[in-house]
């Protein structure tokens, strides 16, 4: 082989050369297009749910935020929020559709219902139970959304998580609570008697405990310096002497 | 005639082959439709006979029956299948342990694979977090994290073959291609604990689970098998140890080709027929399980702006880095033109996919939809780009 022959690149050396100069020139040409902003993506991205997010691996609490999220969607729809004035403090209460015209909300004797939060229409009080600090508010009828309060609930008194709906200017926030434990107590005011909600829990009086399947478990007042649950039957039985008597 | 095109990776091949025979024609060329086998016939792996059951064909099928079109493959469907995928990738690795085992003593073919792969991946990697960086693409994770799981997907090959048994050159780039398999395999069942060590502090006994699974599953099955004498109860066993691999790497997101490959080696290693009879018996999975990994990849794709983006470079980096590893290994492959063996090379196998499988599971999910896009849609073109860059038979290259 000649010296000249021998330092000249082979065929495949040159084809190998020209090959890594016009990528690189190709990759320097990408890298000078930037991709499209973030919020034009984003769209698109929300556009399109991505069909790994149900499977991918999620942190615990992603999964706990997922459950409450389509809790919210199936509850919600029976939940209003009414704007409540007491001792010249506004809050807000949420009230549960009980009948397809009816709301009831726990709402004690020395406030004034102001105003519903999510809806302009003017607030009709049909009913009031100074005892058990009830009121029931007259609405426009939808049979669709009412919740069933005659179902019993699970009847358990193991720890679980439950989800509590409260009362916001901007309508009902769920919150996951823990149940450390849940026991039954006598009650004057109902025959069916109160639960007593199991350790340090923190939800205001007035909101509604709803369990992680939907089912209702109750609702939220504190009796002496404890948080109880009124259950559904009992509340029910409540709506009715409340109807009665009026 | 134009012989047909087949391909296969690190254990499919010759000693099963030898069994199985040389296969039948298919329907597509009883028809007179031969000119279209090369597109549509493969195969994909394991010693397999070839058949239509190409990644040309299944990606584009899984993504047409996904949930981002006829959703026949919806979600639900989908996280069942994880199973599946699991024991297919630990099936995998089972017969790539086999194989390499039986091929230990081809020094230079293995060096010339793992020198081959280290390029591709190195090349891949480098280009793509060059292209991540520079253009900002959203990819959810450090972007180097990102490049090296393309990378990783992008190094396997499934070399083409006129038939392995008459041309020299196909048969060497095929073995090149089935030795390009171990080191990705070591490298994607490393790259899955970097993965796991972005979310949660990562035990270091966690990089030789993969060795404990497989290795105990290997003494397990060995113990099993061999004192079996009823056939349907080795077969029952041998899909448990199998399922003993995939359900354990998958629990603890390991590699379970890793694990398989480590129990394949030792069965085929260690005295005993344990080897020979799981490859009797899981010989019927196998069509099946590879198909599922392409038609689930297939679905998992979603055309998102950042996994087209990326798609491209992918593509051409892959291609380049097999020309740069096919000139890195000439001098292990004398008799080969670097430009052959690396037309040989530009098949994707289906490794690559499996591990793009595992690398979503283990990533954010926007992240893993961009890794499996860009692995699903990548092997789809090098599937074609492979057709056209398919070296001519040796007759008429010597004619040339």
């Amino acid at each position: 082989m000649s010296d000249s022959s021998r330092s000249r690149p082979s065929r495949e050396t040159r084809l190998l050369l020209i090959v890594i100069t016009l990528s690189a020139a190709v990759l320097l040409a990408l890298s000078q297009f930037r991709f499209p902003d973030a919020p034009r993506d984003a769209a698109t991205a929300g556009a399109t749910p991505l069909p790994l997010e149900r499977l991918a691996a999620r942190a615990t609490y992603d999964e706990l935020a997922t459950i409450i999220a389509e809790l919210g969607r199936r509850v919600t729809p029976g939940v209003m929020v009414i704007r409540v004035e007491q001792g010249g403090m506004q809050r807000f209460v949420p009230a549960l559709r009980v009948r397809p015209d009816l709301l009831l909300a726990h709402v004690p004797p020395d406030s004034r219902v102001l105003a519903f939060a999510e809806s302009p229409q003017p607030v009709e009080i049909a009913a009031y139970d100074e005892r058990r600090e009830l009121v029931l508010l007259r609405v426009a009828a939808d049979a669709t959304s009412v919740v069933n309060l005659r179902a019993a609930g699970a009847g358990t008194s193991a720890p679980r998580y439950v989800a509590a709906i409260e009362g916001t200017r901007g309508g009902a926030a769920l919150r996951p609570m823990f149940l450390g434990r849940t026991d039954p107590v006598r009650d004057d005011r109902y025959e069916q008697g109160l639960l007593v909600l199991g350790g340090v829990l923190q939800a205001s009086s007035g909101s509604l405990i709803f369990s992680l399947d939907g089912s209702f478990v109750g609702l939220c007042i504190i009796e002496e310096g404890f948080a109880a649950g009124v259950p559904g039957p009992a509340l029910d039985a409540a709506v009715v002497r409340m109807l009665q008597v009026r | 005639m134009r012989r047909h095109l087949q391909s296969r990776e690190l254990g499919g091949a010759d000693p099963l082959d030898a069994q199985l025979g040389i296969p039948a024609q298919p329907l597509i060329v009883r028809l007179g439709l031969e000119r279209f086998v090369p597109l549509l016939q493969r195969r994909a792996a394991f010693g397999l006979r070839p058949g239509i059951a190409p990644a040309i064909v299944l990606v584009p099928a899984g993504y047409l029956l996904g949930p981002n079109a006829a959703n026949i493959l919806s979600i639900d469907v989908l996280a069942h299948l994880q199973v599946g995928v699991s024991l297919a990738l630990a099936l995998l690795g089972i017969f790539v342990g086999r194989a390499l085992t039986k091929e230990i003593r081809r020094f230079r073919l293995i060096i010339a694979g793992n020198v081959e792969c280290a390029l591709t991946m190195a090349v891949v990697a480098f280009a793509l977090w060059f292209t991540i960086t520079r253009s900002q693409v959203p990819v959810g994770v450090a972007p180097m994290l990102v490049a090296l799981c393309l990378a990783v997907t992008a190094a396997a090959s499934a070399a083409h073959g006129a038939d392995p048994r008459h041309d020299e050159r196909a048969r060497a780039a095929a073995r090149v291609a089935d030795f390009d398999d171990l080191l990705l395999i070591v490298a994607g069942a490393i790259l899955l604990v970097f993965i796991r060590g972005t979310y949660g502090p990562v035990s270091w006994v966690l990089y030789f689970a993969p060795l404990v699974i497989g290795g105990v599953v290997a003494i397990a099955g060995l113990l099993l098998f061999e004192h079996t004498a009823l056939e349907s109860e080795r077969g029952l066993l041998a899909l448990g140890a199998v399922a003993m691999l995939g359900g354990a790497s998958a629990y603890l997101m390991t590699s379970s080709l890793a694990a398989g490959l480590v129990a394949g080696v030792l069965w085929t290693a260690l005295p005993g027929r344990a080897d020979e009879i799981l490859a009797r018996d899981a010989q019927n999975l196998q069509h099946p399980l590879v198909a599922l990994l392409l038609l689930t990849a297939g679905a998992f794709f979603v055309p998102a702006a950042a996994a087209l983006w990326l798609l491209a470079p992918y593509v051409l980096f892959r291609l380049v880095g097999k020309m740069i590893g096919a000139y890195a290994a000439r001098p292990l492959l004398p008799s080969m033109r670097p430009g052959d063996l690396a037309g040989y090379l530009v098949p994707p196998g289906v490794i690559g996919v499996g591990f793009s499988l595992t690398f979503m599971l283990a990533l954010p999910p926007e992240t893993g939809q961009i890794i499996v896009s860009v692995t699903a849609a990548g092997t789809v073109l090098s599937e074609v780009i492979a057709l056209l860059l398919f070296p001519a038979p040796p007759a008429e290259a010597e004619a040339a």
